[in-house]
């Protein structure tokens, strides 16, 4: 504590997290809209009066204002990697919480509590920024605790029905599996070097069994919850039942929690074995393929987004591999670019990912349904929210101007480094890794086109009788979209916090190879394409005065009755994509061919199921639970037997640990 | 030189991995046959011997010439469908023959640096032999497995040259005639075959246990 | 002003400006080939001058998109355009790691006319723009390969390095630098909706892939289209015609002609395979392209084990 109040920093630190911590206060006001609006305010000033600390930090822009490095006798430490996290967090989560302005009135008018909903978003939006600033191992797991049930608490706000019961409860179970395996993990590091605080873990080289085991829990652990392709089949189960504001912030911001877990073990074990490196790439390339090909299989919008995720999450993951593969060949460069690729992604992607779960929030609410094939001509109601969504669907697709393509540009340079660097076949794997990448992007190019084109574009399948939109919608939706155009468009300074960062906390030798990219040439490029624009627009109004233009209807072969159904569906778009690669997907269709006489209404459904989910999470499941319901203890109802059964276990593993030690 | 025709020969394998009429299975067959005789022909340029020449000379007369005839032959004389009937789709075979290819050149390269082999043939025949078993296993047509056998028997040919540059003559000869009689009696075989079933295919050859 | 950058001017201009007289020439060749006279080499020319003459008609229920996607699409290529190197001069745009944003940029025009496509709300469109999807994502691993295996062969990451770091001395890179042109000219038909892939000429809405995109457009829009359409095409012929640059090192002359000379042959064999091929099943062009692919890896994996 000494010398904690001698810094106005430090005040400030506190003062934000004071703040914050109010907000709960008001939840306990009677009136359910007088909580939403007063600690919904106060949360934000705390989250605004946060950014403004960050920001003045010593990684940013060096104020004063800014915090010391360490903390409450170093339980708090803020290092680079920290400062960087705790800004995306809160980056994020300020537009988010605007929407729940909008949002939570809905549930209002339906009369339907929302105080639990708001006191337990707060208490999960601190939580997740004290993760990442947490320095104590034991404070660390309370607090991943805290987040993970807080986070459950919000998903089941509407809790009476049955797919809300049963997609939070994979979130659940999977959160506690990681819990489970971060303890072992923490234990460990711990048992080896004799301390709580992260700040002391440092293994080195010679013990190689350890590290691979730490590296192998860590990876597992972190990757349960960041939603790597193997264990993320709680996302699409999680994220469509969850409310969207809920959604919005765990596909944003709570997997990213996971990446900084494995960020966070690499700074403990570098310089990591060469195989880790190319365990993460491999996992991660399959999970961003399969991932953006789930994705395009999905009519839910919601489940669509979430296997999105897995994509983005993939993506963070090869940048990630990159720099593990740079650390062990000992190339900064290399790393320089991995894990600037893996921060720029990880903000990059808690931006568009944000704007599209409330874009898709805004609409779902309006027609009451998730199903985009029952959506359709949106863009006629709600100009702005396609555009905005149109911005986020470009940034998400990796396509240049926009923020996706400044971080997936130096991912493909780190490639081009690792097979410039180091020869051998090295250039064979890594131009797989190339083509891998920009497969994932076609990938996206056709999700996004999908989605935009269904969603917003046309005419309206299903009648919509009034699209409520509110001031709140535009401003959250609109502060993400100027971000990503901000971004895409001048990216040198994110570029340069990144390579602070990673110049500051990764203890690597100084490399410039992530600032000398030619990102003004590309401002200068992006400006032009701007500028071409607007002459051909103005031609084009010159044309318009001087050759007319008019409206009349799209060609039909000579057909009149057009009828909105007959609009091209989100399912054919996708079928020809799909039916590829049928058999991972566990796709099918079912066409009714039966011939009559008479022409009968016919049927058609097609489906896609997650591979993981239901030939290994599922049939594992199972297994445990009949396993278990054979063991007779299980089965008494009384919960006297329980409780035994619990001071048992606790006896037999502390008399284990007495034994250890 | 050699390189180039491996590429060639790497090129037909992924042109049988990809096309789904049996005549295109056959047009390779030739083209492989071809490509043999003339890696088999190319060191007798320099270094003419009527020794040497006599095995590509076989080798194109009874893998460019005979074989594909007769399987032509059986083909008409069967009415046997022009279509392979593949199992999985083409879409995932040939992924699947492209990963396997890139796996075997990476392992023949770790091998090259053991023991001296040439790598590219080497893995050229290794990844012919893969393509000739997986073309077995993912396809039901029985004279489709004639010829996957045939382009395994190839891949074993230029894996030969491969390992030691020159097999001794009797032995390659000796190969050949118990490839032509394979076949041969393949041929005859279908053909009884033919006579008490319907349809040639795998699935039901199982009928004929009992 | 810099030489260098009045040389990437004139050869954006001369990019820009000789597009359409090489779609001419494309369809002059064909129509030979099939016995017919066929329009003038200009034709093209006249066509665009006709488009931008008329008025603009958009469907009724289209919406912003529509209007701004043909802009948008004119101007990506542009600048795509001016990444390419023609010749020995240096391109107006050229950096390290080019190649990514050259894929992307025309990744980007593609975004938004799949979506101006979709705009319309017509099933014809439609499926034009599953199709072009669907084909674009099997086409753009061919440019990744080939660029790539070059690029990572002679460690240079711009377009323009990499045409310069092809040469003649090896005989080995000499069979890799042309089975890689191969993969190219393989990926110019499907880009350019070319005959194996897609028929240009074919007047049936339900077996076109990019025409029907364009279904519904007309005036400026379709001009803008029709232009782009032009550049694309010969974006890639000049691709292709970059790997001959080795052979046009004396002088501008030589090059020149080596330039005149290849473009006619490339268009004398597009206009081959329109004449002597059919299109092939919508079913089966994914194998098609994912075959170029194959070339690309196998030409790589060779390459690298015989250094």
């Amino acid at each position: 504590m000494n010398g904690f109040f001698s810094n106005t920093g430090n005040i400030l630190f506190a003062a934000v997290f004071a703040i914050q911590f109010l907000a709960i206060v008001f939840t306990g006001l009677k009136n359910d809209r007088r909580a939403l609006y007063y600690s919904n305010f106060v949360l934000l000033i705390g989250l605004v009066s946060g950014l403004f600390v960050t920001l003045s930090s010593k990684l940013f822009f060096a104020l004063p204002t800014g915090p010391q490095n360490s903390l409450l006798n170093n339980w708090i430490r803020l290092d680079g990697l920290s400062f960087y996290f705790l800004f995306v967090i809160q980056l994020a989560a300020i537009p988010t919480t605007l929407y729940n302005f909008s949002y939570l009135r809905h549930y209002m008018e339906k009369k339907i509590g929302i105080k639990n909903f708001i006191l337990f978003y707060i208490l999960t939006i601190i939580s997740t920024q004290v993760i990442v600033i947490a320095n104590q191992a034991v404070f660390f797991l309370v607090c991943w605790e805290v987040m993970s049930i807080s986070a459950y608490f919000c998903m089941i706000l509407e809790k009476e029905k049955e797919e809300v019961q049963k997609g939070s409860f994979y979130y659940f179970a999977a959160s506690h599996v990681v819990v489970f395996i971060l303890y072992i993990f923490f234990f460990l590091l711990h048992h080896q070097t004799g301390s709580w605080f992260l700040s002391d873990y440092h293994l080195s080289f010679e013990d190689g069994a350890v590290i691979s085991t730490i590296f192998i829990l860590s990876f597992i652990g972190f990757g349960i919850k960041a939603g790597f392709m193997p264990f993320h089949f709680w996302l699409p189960q999680a994220h469509p039942v969850a409310p969207t504001v809920m959604s919005a912030f765990l596909s944003g911001v709570i997997i990213k929690t996971g990446i900084y877990g494995i960020i966070r073990t690499f700074l403990f074990i570098k310089p990591v074995p060469e195989w880790s490196g190319w365990l993460v790439l491999i996992v991660s390339m399959i999970s961003a393929v399969f991932g953006v090909w789930y994705a395009l299989a999905q009519h839910d919008i919601k489940k669509l987004l979430a296997y999105h995720s897995v994509e983005n999450i993939g993506i963070i993951g090869i940048g990630i591999g990159i720099g593990f593969i740079g650390s062990a060949n000992n190339l900064p460069a290399v790393e320089f670019l991995g894990f600037g690729g893996a921060l720029l992604h990880t903000l990059n992607h808690a931006i568009f990912k944000s704007l599209l779960f409330i874009g898709s929030g805004i609409v779902c609410q309006n027609l009451d349904t998730r199903n985009i094939e029952l959506m359709g001509g949106l863009v006629h109601r709600a100009g702005y929210i396609a555009l905005f969504f149109l911005i986020g669907s470009v940034a998400i697709s990796g396509i240049p101007p926009l923020n996706g393509f400044i971080s997936e540009f130096v991912i493909f340079t780190g490639f081009f480094s690792i097979a410039g660097e180091l020869k051998n076949y090295y250039p064979i794997l890594m131009l797989i890794m190339v083509v891998g990448l920009a497969f994932v992007g076609g990938l996206a190019v056709a999700c996004f086109t999908k989605v935009n084109a269904i969603i917003f574009l046309g005419s309206e399948r299903k009648e919509v009788k009034h699209f409520h939109t509110t001031i709140y919608d535009y401003l959250s939706l609109g502060i993400f979209a100027a971000l990503c155009i901000a971004i895409g468009f001048y990216p040198a300074p994110f570029v340069e916090i990144v390579q602070r960062v990673i110049a500051a906390s990764f203890n690597i030798q100084p490399s410039s190879t992530l600032i000398n990219m030619d990102w003004f040439y590309l401002s200068a490029i992006f400006g032009s394409i701007v500028l071409g624009i607007a002459a051909l627009l103005l031609v084009k109004l010159w044309h318009h005065k001087k050759y007319g233009s008019r409206v009349s209807g799209a060609w039909a072969c000579g057909y009149e009755n057009l009828s909105p159904r007959m609009q091209y569906t989100a399912s054919s778009f996708a079928d020809e994509i799909n039916t590829i690669s049928g058999s991972i997907l566990l796709y099918n269709k079912e066409i009714d061919k039966s011939e009559k006489p008479f022409p009968t209404p016919l049927k058609f459904e097609s489906h896609s199921r997650d591979f993981v989910d239901r030939k290994l999470a599922m049939p594992a499941y199972g297994f445990l639970k009949s396993f278990i319901s054979k063991i007779g203890i299980f089965n008494q109802t009384d919960i006297r037997y329980y409780i035994a059964f619990i001071l048992i276990i606790i006896t037999i593993y502390s008399l284990i640990a007495f034994l250890w030690t | 030189m050699e390189n180039v025709l491996s590429i060639l020969f790497c090129l037909s394998l992924f042109y049988v991995s990809l096309t789904l009429r049996v005549k295109g299975y056959i047009a390779v067959l030739r083209s492989q046959g071809i490509i043999l005789a003339i890696l088999l022909l190319y060191p007798f340029i320099y270094d003419f011997s009527v020794y040497g020449v006599i095995i590509p000379l076989t080798i194109l007369i009874i893998k460019v010439f005979f074989i594909p005839r007769y399987i032509n032959k059986i083909i008409l004389d069967l009415d046997i469908k022009r279509q392979v009937e593949p199992t999985i789709q083409q879409m995932t075979f040939l992924p699947l023959v492209i990963a396997s290819m890139i796996l075997i050149f990476l392992a023949t390269h770790i091998i090259s640096l053991i023991t001296k082999i040439d790598v590219i043939p080497f893995a050229s025949g290794f990844s012919a032999i893969v393509v000739g078993i997986y073309i077995m296993i993912f396809r039901k047509k029985l004279i489709v497995h004639v010829v996957g056998f045939l382009i395994m028997e190839n891949g074993i040919f230029l894996f030969g040259t491969a390992v030691a540059s020159e097999l001794p003559m009797m032995i390659e000869l000796g190969v050949l005639l118990d490839v032509f009689v394979v076949v041969f009696l393949m041929g005859i075989a279908l053909n009884k075959i033919r006579s008490s079933f319907e349809g040639i295919e795998v699935t039901q050859l199982g009928r004929l246990k009992d | 002003m810099d030489i260098e950058i009045i040389q990437g001017i004139i050869s954006l201009l001369l990019l820009i400006l000789l597009a359409p007289l090489f779609s001419g020439v494309v369809n002059k060749l064909k129509a030979k080939m099939t016995g017919r006279i066929g329009a003038p080499v200009l034709q093209p020319y006249y066509e665009l001058k006709r488009l931008f003459r008329k008025e603009t008609i958009n469907a009724s229920n289209s919406s912003f998109i529509s209007r701004f996607s043909p802009i948008l699409n004119f101007v990506a290529v542009i600048i795509a355009a001016a990444m390419l190197p023609v010749g020995f001069w240096k391109p107006l745009i050229s950096f390290n790691g080019d190649i990514i944003l050259f894929a992307y940029i025309l990744g980007l025009a593609r975004f938004f006319q799949i979506l101006a496509a979709m705009d319309i709300g017509s099933s014809f469109e439609g499926m034009g723009a599953a199709r072009e999807v669907t084909f674009a994502l099997f086409a753009e691993p061919i440019f990744f390969f080939t660029i790539g295996s070059i690029a990572f062969v002679s460690g240079a990451a711009s377009l323009y390095e990499i045409y310069h770091s092809i040469h003649l001395d090896n005989i080995s890179y000499m069979v890799f630098v042309v089975i890689c042109s191969i993969s190219i000219f393989m990926l110019a038909v499907t880009e350019c909706s070319r005959m194996p892939v897609d028929d240009p000429n074919t007047h049936l809405e339900l077996t076109m892939i990019h025409e029907v995109m364009i279904l519904d457009n007309s005036g400026f829009d379709l001009f803008l289209y029709q232009y782009s359409g032009y550049i694309k095409l010969f974006i890639y012929t000049v691709l292709e015609i970059s790997f001959f640059n080795p052979f046009g090192k004396e002088s501008y002359l030589v090059y020149a002609g080596i330039f005149i000379v290849i473009a006619f042959a490339l268009a004398f064999l597009l206009g081959m395979a329109e004449t002597i091929t059919s299109r092939y099943r919508m079913k089966n062009i994914p194998q098609y392209l994912l075959f170029a692919t194959a070339i690309g890896i196998l030409n790589l994996l060779i390459f690298t084990f015989t250094q």
